[in-house]
């Protein structure tokens, strides 16, 4: 395999619980399983889609993999050797099935290319790798900090400059390549318009030279026009910087135009995944097909069996047994409400979490 | 009464007199809204959609807002020359309105029973009882679930969803014949948004009420409305039936919005940006508003203002592509 195929991320089985408490010893009463074991890689210059309604825990994906929070359980690998990743599969397997003669090796290779395990130290020194954009323009930049030291403050904490010059360059380097006047540097954030905040975000996204980007709703907040010129930016940037995106948005048409491979969540699991043209033309999972379903399409005279859902998503604190989307399903079957289905392969490259397709 | 109109809005103008200068929000808006018909109103944040559609229901703050001109005949009498008394037995009674946020617009310490009851102990004079029965007949109306329950929740007990269906019985309790819906499911998840579409339609039909649907939102247009009035920088710029702007659109803005937007299955659908950004409405512009944006501005667009005009069958524009009565297509 050559360097340009291959996995830029691989995540195995990612968890992140929140505990619930109550009462005044603040007993934990209970878990919000935002995240409930996901497994997906991204191929190196691509753009992955995660896409769900709100509470589907697409949002915590996007801040645990960047280990913004700290993960219930699971296993990340940024950039590493598929082999590797392979000898570690081997091994652990070995390892649980109770032959501990590898066990050693399992162990250290784990904590040199699992970023979950990895100590405070080696972590900031990943981070730099992946970085995060937010979706709101207004919340996420701080008010009182002019937007040259809000674009340089990834710069400062890594100290990756020589002088204050360097750091201005760079800083003019990134306003000019999100488009931005570079005159503006000592402005603050409310001068500037929706769309140029998300290109001040993208900047400072941006400063140090990341791998990986995670774009959380980069622009659900923004008018339709506006919308097409961060999209345009952010697919420049991609292929001038040779960047891989994480795309996390409820807009399926967005997600569509924008991604290479989507993957739905439904409740804090993935419950269908496949490349953006098979996803649509598909549509295994009978969540994914209301959801296609659901999204109004701007032309009057298409006339489309709609699919509507009855009732709210489920509670994630409580989640329904066995398949979480039966008690909304009209196929719902005997075996759903007692069985998790596992995401299998359906066709080569998609794969949807339902027992229909058993 | 099917083609009776029932609101016509003309040359409205509504400013707002700020420390910074005076903000032309809605400049000179002009449209007819015929008995039981959809009129949806597009355009983006800023274009002046909501501050017109509050203008006619009169919750525009004045100060610092002032209506600066115009009419607007509901059933061929100006509100703007109502007193307030008259005023408030139209709006809520013949008029009602639901809002983007639901959480917002509902009183949180209120239950949901008793939210409805306000509005029937004002419009009409049932007795407790009749109140109850009818309260319980909205709730099962905009289907929502055990509504004997739901009657004495709190807002902050229901998801946005649900929240959005109290609002619009709220909306309907004293059976308006106009509904202006502001956004309605932009707070929503597309899986819910399709609910409370269909549950408006359905009710629309039933009730035989006019609505007016404000959106950002092509899509959501396309599906809901019969009319479509797109808005640009306080001003109607197109303003035709729903097929007509989609299958032929002729504001240079309204085929570069139609452009702008993503479709779900037409990958090959060529996605163009629109370049630069809305004007700032504290400035006069002489010439048409769009012209630093548009693909084919002419000189002249810069100096001279456009007028709404017919450039086809029902159709109007302000453009001044189509000055000579030409139909200069794309």
């Amino acid at each position: 395999m050559n360097e340009k195929n291959r996995n830029l991320l691989e995540v195995y089985d990612l968890k992140k619980h929140f505990p619930v408490k109550a009462g005044i010893f603040r007993r934990t009463v209970g878990q919000v399983k935002a995240v409930d074991g996901i497994s997906f890689s991204i191929e190196r210059g691509k753009t992955f889609g995660l896409v769900g309604e709100s509470g589907c825990g697409k949002t915590t994906a996007g801040r645990t993999l960047i280990a913004l929070y700290e993960p219930t359980d699971g296993e990340m690998f940024f950039d590493v050797a598929p082999e590797i990743i392979a000898r570690m599969r081997e091994l652990e397997r070995q390892v649980r099935s109770g032959d501990l003669t590898h066990e050693a090796e399992w162990r250290e290779l784990k904590a040199r290319h699992d970023i979950y395990s990895f100590g405070k130290k080696e972590l900031r020194a990943a981070r730099s790798d992946f970085q995060m954009m937010f979706q709101d323009p207004f919340g996420s930049l701080n008010p009182r900090i002019p937007v040259g030291d809000i674009i340089a403050e990834g710069l400062d904490i890594h100290k990756v400059y020589e002088s204050k010059n360097q750091r201005k360059e760079r800083v003019e380097y990134l306003m000019e390549a999100t488009g931005l006047d570079p005159s503006y540097i000592n402005r603050y954030p409310h001068e500037f318009s929706g769309g140029q905040r998300q290109r001040i975000g993208i900047a400072r996204a941006l400063a140090l030279e990341p791998k990986l980007l995670v774009l959380d709703e980069p622009v659900s907040a923004l008018d339709v026009s506006i919308q097409v010129q961060i999209l345009e930016l952010l697919n420049r940037l991609k292929s001038e910087l040779d960047l891989t995106y994480l795309f996390i948005a409820h807009d399926l048409s967005v997600v569509e135009y924008f991604s290479d491979e989507v993957a739905v969540m439904y409740l804090g699991r993935i419950v269908e995944i496949a490349d953006r043209t098979s996803l649509y033309e598909n549509r295994f999972h009978p969540y994914t097909k209301a959801l296609i379903s659901a999204v109004p399409v701007p032309d009057p005279e298409t006339k489309r069996r709609r699919i509507l859902l009855e009732g709210d998503v489920p509670s994630p604190i409580n989640p329904p047994p066995g398949c979480h989307f039966h008690p909304r399903c009209a196929q719902c079957m005997d075996r759903c409400r007692k069985e998790m289905p596992p995401l299998k392969e359906i066709r080569p490259g998609h794969k949807a979490a339902c027992w229909l397709y058993e | 009464m099917e083609d009776s109109i029932l609101l016509e809005v003309k040359d409205l103008k509504t400013f707002f007199h700020t420390e910074e200068g005076i903000v032309r929000a809605v400049n000179g808006v002009s449209y007819t809204l015929k008995e039981g018909e959809t009129l949806g109103i597009v355009g983006e944040s800023g274009c002046g959609k909501s501050v017109s559609s509050y203008s006619v229901m009169g919750l525009v703050e004045m100060p610092p807002g002032r209506i600066h001109g115009g009419e607007i005949l509901f059933r061929g009498k100006d509100l703007l020359k109502m007193n307030d008394r008259e005023i408030s037995a139209v709006r809520g009674r013949h008029m009602a309105m639901i809002f983007q946020e639901p959480m917002t617009a509902l009183n949180p310490i209120m239950t949901c029973g008793d939210q409805i009851r306000e509005a029937l102990r004002i419009h009409t004079r049932l007795t407790k009882t009749e109140q109850d029965a009818r309260i319980l007949g909205l709730l099962k109306e905009v289907g929502i679930p055990a509504p004997e329950k739901r009657m004495n929740a709190y807002p902050h007990e229901l998801s946005g969803g649900m929240r959005q269906r109290v609002m619009i019985a709220i909306a309907l309790s004293c059976s308006p014949s106009l509904l202006i819906a502001d956004e309605p499911t932009t707070a929503l998840d597309v899986t819910i948004q399709a609910q409370i579409l269909e549950l408006m339609k359905e009710l629309q039909k039933k009730h035989g009420m006019a609505i007016i649907l404000i959106t950002h939102d092509l899509a959501v247009v396309a599906e809901s409305v019969d009319r479509v009035a797109v808005m640009y920088a306080g001003e109607i710029v197109e303003n035709a039936p729903v097929r007509e702007i989609y299958r032929n659109p002729k504001h240079p803005y309204t085929q570069a919005l139609l452009q702008s937007i993503p479709e779900l299955g037409k990958r090959d659908k060529k996605i163009e940006a629109i370049p630069g950004r809305v004007p700032n409405l504290m400035e006069d512009i002489p010439g048409c508003p769009f012209a630093n944006r548009c693909k084919r501005a002419m000189d002249i667009c810069r100096s001279e203002k456009p007028e709404l005009k017919p450039v086809g069958e029902d159709h109007l524009c302000r453009c001044l592509l189509y000055n000579d009565g030409s139909d200069n297509t794309r």
